[in-house]
């Protein structure tokens, strides 16, 4: 019995230190600051229904590190990626407290430029053209219902006042991460406005 | 015909001796990790010189070029790649019998790999990121738990748990490194 105890030890232990590894970090990742306004929005304050709220980001690949002299490519750093990607979130209010996110098909996106999805957050593809070199993005999302609403950018990220834009490339290449902040956003991250 | 008569009476001499011998008069021992060498692609091999005294000494080489673990630290998961280890250590059977014991061991560890960091090169103006490669030695020290039975009081099934912390060069090298394994050996 002793040794069946001590084997079932020495078994378990096995099993602990074979399951640990070094990765609890992300090494090919790489975040950066970069200069404010990668993203911007229209800063309306009062629609109509029917309107749409523009999301829009248009940067060169060569970006200016805060803290760095001379240009960074994101473009070559990221093995040329092709698309950054960010999230947002649009809510309605529903309560004095209260606040929803609204849903509405991707079909309803206006899409101009780059590529969204919607769900709990609408989530932008920056598409890189290489012809002006810039990465673009400009979707519309359409505004159903009257009430009073808000936008922010901070759903995956652990910021209020900066999107995040992360690279999409090849698992072996460098993961890059701009945060840039955006303009006209409080304190808490929001930016609120009305459908009348 | 008379030489390969007087070979085989020799062989078959030399075999009857080892059978007749006690597994306490065999003194050496060369073992294999098949667990390694299966799971992680790492070849291990084994050298244990036996004492009288319950204490023995031995080293042990391992080398690893597995693909898994070579596709994480590309992709990220990890920043080093463990490489090779020599591994010298000491043991102690907490057990009196000889055919199958616990036994404990301290170790040393000189061991070495991969290294990878993102650093920025700045080339005409502009700059960009770059992951470099270096190579990394350290040196651990640790200590195992383990059970040894013998078949035929020659074959040898080993089970070794243990760990060892690296203190030389950490900044690079992995904190902490595993000396598990299950070995197949012949004592001699």
């Amino acid at each position: 019995m002793k040794k069946i105890t001590y084997l079932a030890l020495l078994f378990s232990t096995l099993f602990f230190i074979s399951c640990d590894t070094n990765d609890d970090g992300f090494y090919n990742n790489k975040i950066i600051d970069v200069n404010p306004g990668l993203v911007t929005f229209t800063n309306t304050t009062n629609y109509n229904v029917g309107d749409y709220l523009f999301v829009d980001a248009d940067f060169s690949r060569y970006q200016t590190e805060v803290g760095q002299t001379g240009l960074l490519d994101i473009y070559r750093t990221t093995g040329n990626a092709e698309i950054f990607a960010f999230s947002y979130v649009i809510e309605k209010q529903i309560s004095a407290t209260e606040w929803e996110t609204i849903f509405v098909d991707d079909s309803q996106l206006q899409i101009n430029k780059g590529d969204a999805s919607n769900g709990a957050y609408v989530y932008g593809l920056c598409e890189y053209n290489s012809a002006d070199e810039t990465y673009e993005y400009n979707v519309g999302f359409p505004l159903l219902s009257t009430g009073n609403y808000r936008l922010s950018f901070g759903y995956n990220s652990n910021s209020t006042k900066n999107v995040e834009l992360r690279s999409l490339n090849k698992p072996k290449d460098i993961k890059l991460n701009l945060n840039s902040a955006v303009a006209n956003l409080d304190n808490s991250g929001y930016f609120y406005f009305n459908v009348n | 015909m008379k030489k390969i008569l007087v070979a085989l009476l020799l062989f078959y001499g030399i075999v009857n001796a080892q059978n007749e011998s006690t597994i306490s008069d065999k003194k050496n021992e060369f073992r294999v990790d098949v667990l390694s060498a299966i799971l992680s692609s790492k070849i291990s091999v084994s050298y244990e010189r036996f004492f009288t005294n319950d204490f023995s000494v031995g080293l042990n080489v391992n080398y690893s070029d597995s693909k898994k673990l070579t596709e994480d630290f590309e992709e990220g998961n990890t920043n080093n790649l463990g490489k090779y280890e020599i591994n010298p250590y000491v043991r102690y059977a907490l057990s009196k019998g000889k055919t199958s014991y616990y036994f404990a061991e301290v170790f040393a560890s000189y061991n070495g790999g991969d290294y990878k960091e993102i650093a920025r090169e700045e080339n005409g103006g502009t700059a960009i990121y770059t992951t470099k490669i270096s190579n990394y030695t350290d040196i651990a020290a640790g200590g195992s738990l383990g059970y040894k039975m013998y078949f035929n009081e020659s074959i040898a099934v080993e089970l070794l748990v243990g760990f060892g912390y690296n203190f030389l060069n950490t900044d690079k090298s992995p904190d902490k490194i595993s000396r598990v394994g299950i070995n197949l050996g012949y004592r001699f």
